[in-house]
Formats: structure tokens, sequence, C-alpha cells
């Protein structure tokens, strides 16, 4: 009995450590004009970019692994000088670090574009993953304790953004 | 009609200009002295009197978005927007006119129509004109010294009355300096990506950039 009530409790905790770390993607809702995607603090993370070879010119990147293990690109549309790049690139990083469920908003869809190369990205835990042609331009990305970093208005809660909830 | 602008004339002293190969001019180049150059230019002042007596009759719009709006004020500049992509068309012929549709995606991507986004050190304002094209635009010896603005302050780029002007006339810049990189005429979105300062990037994100006005553009041309 003693034994049975040990080998409980040892499942019970596995399971509650097994529920705590599962790792989850799920497109939460989306309309004809947006996106919001779900994804546990595993399947994501922020890249800032030097996008040009000429000029001090960056992009903010979110890259996000997909349930079939594609990476999504997850870009801001206009670019960035170093600084306001890295200072979201952290933003958004200390945002994954410190919650459990990631909310990322996008305008557009996940239909892939054929136009785009197919590129190799090295995610954390998962090793090398492809693209599949998934863009969805950057709108926010949060986490369920209120924290943001958003494309083009102020970071700080509630984190409103014209549009969301997708009803 | 286009209101008159001013006219400042300066004297060239040395100018490198192409001619036909001949024994005098091997290379196809020769040094013209002393010939005069017509400067045009726009104060803040004058761009605001001249979108306000530009004749509106025959103008071509931007696509209005009748539906389900993406930003809310994305039809509220189309006219600014009619108004100098004709000017400009008009000062820069060519046998493909600049379609105001681009103009409206691209601002699309830059601000998302907010005529004062989040600052950050690059950009400023609606098209997120930088500080650095903000100092070519007013260089009377610079690369668009053609065609200058004059006495624009950082601030004034938060007005879209004159971020947008500049933002075309920089649009009609990239377009030539886009031709001169590729040696062809170059597509739309050639035009975008060096806007952006990415034509040549190499970044494996760089398509990514293109994504947003591929999708506002593509929706405006749908319709």
């Amino acid at each position: 009995m003693a034994n049975l009530k040990v080998s409980s409790l040892t499942i019970l905790t596995l399971a509650f450590l097994s529920g705590c770390s599962s790792s989850f993607f799920k497109v939460k809702a989306q309309d004809e004009l947006r996106m919001e995607l779900e994804v546990s603090p595993d399947r994501v993370f922020a890249v800032c970019e030097k996008a040009s070879d000429e000029a001090e010119i960056y992009m903010f990147i979110v890259n996000v692994l997909d349930d079939h293990g594609f990476v999504i690109f997850v870009p801001q549309s206009n670019v960035l000088d170093k600084e306001t790049c890295m200072e979201r690139s952290n933003g958004a990083n200390e945002i994954i670090a410190s919650g459990k469920i990631i909310t990322i908003r996008g305008s557009g869809d996940l239909k892939p574009d054929p136009r785009t190369e197919v590129h190799e990205v090295n995610f954390p835990n998962y090793g090398i993953r492809k693209t599949n042609q998934q863009i969805l331009p950057f709108l926010s990305i949060s986490n369920e304790r209120g924290r943001c970093v958003l494309q083009w208005q102020a970071d700080f809660p509630p984190c409103g953004l014209e549009g969301f909830p997708i009803k | 009609m286009p209101k008159k602008i001013k006219k400042k004339v300066v004297i060239v002293r040395k100018h490198p200009r192409h001619v036909k190969v001949s024994a005098k001019n091997p290379e196809g180049i020769t040094i013209v002295d002393q010939h005069l150059r017509i400067l045009n230019s726009l104060t803040s002042d004058e761009i605001l009197s001249v979108f306000k007596k530009y004749d509106k009759a025959k103008l071509v719009y931007p696509t209005r978005n009748n539906g389900r709006k993406e930003f809310p004020s994305e039809d509220l500049f189309d006219e600014i927007i009619a108004v100098w992509t004709d000017y400009f068309s008009k000062q820069y012929p060519s046998s493909t006119p600049l379609d105001p549709d681009i103009i409206k995606a691209l601002l699309a991507t830059e601000s998302g129509f907010r005529i004062d986004p989040k600052p950050t050190k690059l950009a400023v304002g609606i098209a997120q004109i930088t500080r650095e094209t903000l100092k070519i635009l007013q260089d009377p010896k610079g690369e668009v010294k053609d065609f200058i603005f004059k006495k624009i302050r950082i601030m004034d780029l938060k007005n879209p009355d004159i971020a947008i002007p500049m933002a075309v006339r920089w649009l009609f810049r990239k377009r030539e300096l886009a031709k001169m990189k590729l040696k062809r005429e170059p597509s739309v979105e050639e035009i975008i990506l060096e806007y952006k300062g990415l034509l040549k990037s190499s970044s494996t994100y760089k398509e990514s950039a293109l994504t947003k006005f591929r999708g506002f553009y593509g929706k405006l041309k749908s319709k």
C-alpha cells in the first residue's frame, strides 16, 4: 500500500511536471485580417538581425515553431536602428522567459508564400528546423502576466491592440 | 495646376557629361565647365500651399477600402498621396508612372498609418523617414539636388502633410537608384526593398520584410 502511494505520488508529480513543461502550439483566433497564436515558451524566440551590408539597419523577428515542426517567421515590417531592435528583442525574450503562455499577434494568415525561400533556423531545444514559407507580419508578443512588446504603440499593459480580441 | 515653385539658379563649376566615344573623348565622358543648373525646392509652407491650390480634378487616388479596415485611419491620407504622386510624376516623367497604391501600402508597412508611431532612433513619423534621409532630401549639393526640401525639421515629419510628400520624393529617388543598381526597370517590390535599404541585403529575413507590403498592396489591387 505504501509502495502504491509512493508510486501514485510519483506519477502525479511526473504528470504535473510534464503538464508544466508540455509544449504546445495553437491558433487561438483568426479572421480575414489578423491572427493570434498561443505557444509554450520553448517554441518561440526573438532575434534582432543586421539586415543590410551597406547601412546600420536591423530587423526584429520572432521565430515560432509550429505543430508540424516548421519555423514561422514573424517579422516587424519596418526596419530599425540597432538599439531599438535590441531593446525589442531583449524585451520579447524576457516576456518569453517569464511566461508560460506566449501570445503572438500578427496581420494576415499562415498561408505559405511560394515566393519566399526555405531557410534553416537553429531552434533552442529543438535544433535545426526549416521554414515552411509561412510569414506572419508582427503586431505584438505578450505573456499571461500582461507584459508585451508592440510594433507601433508603447509597451505597457493592457497591451491593447486595435482589432483584438478577434471576434 | 501645380503651383509654380521657386527656382534658384546655381553655377556648376565642373560637371562630367556622357558624350559619344571619339578620339577626343575615348572614355565617352567630357568635363563641362561653368554652366547653369536650376534648383527646385519646397519649404514646409510651400508644401502646404501647393497641396491647397493643387488641381484635384484629374488625380488618380489610391484604392479606397470600403470593407473591414485593418487600420482605422488607412483611407485618411488618400488625397495627400494622390496629389504628391501626381506632382512628382510630372517632375520625373516615366513610361511606368508610380502607382499611388504603392505609397499607401508603404505607409501601412512603415507605421500602420500612425502619424506618430512609437519613436525609434532611426526614423520618425507616418513614413518612417530617417534622420539621414531628411538630411539628403535637404542637401543642395547632394544626390537629390535637382529637387530638394528646405528648412524641414525632424519634428515636422510627425505631420503627414509634410512627411508624405517627402516620402513620395524619396521613393522616386529610390526607384532611380534601384534602376541603376539592377541595370533594368525595378519591380514594385524592388523599389520597396530599396526604400527600406534592403535591395542588396543578403539577410535570411530580407524577403519577410516584404510580406506586409505584399499583403496590403495585394488587397488594394484586388478591390
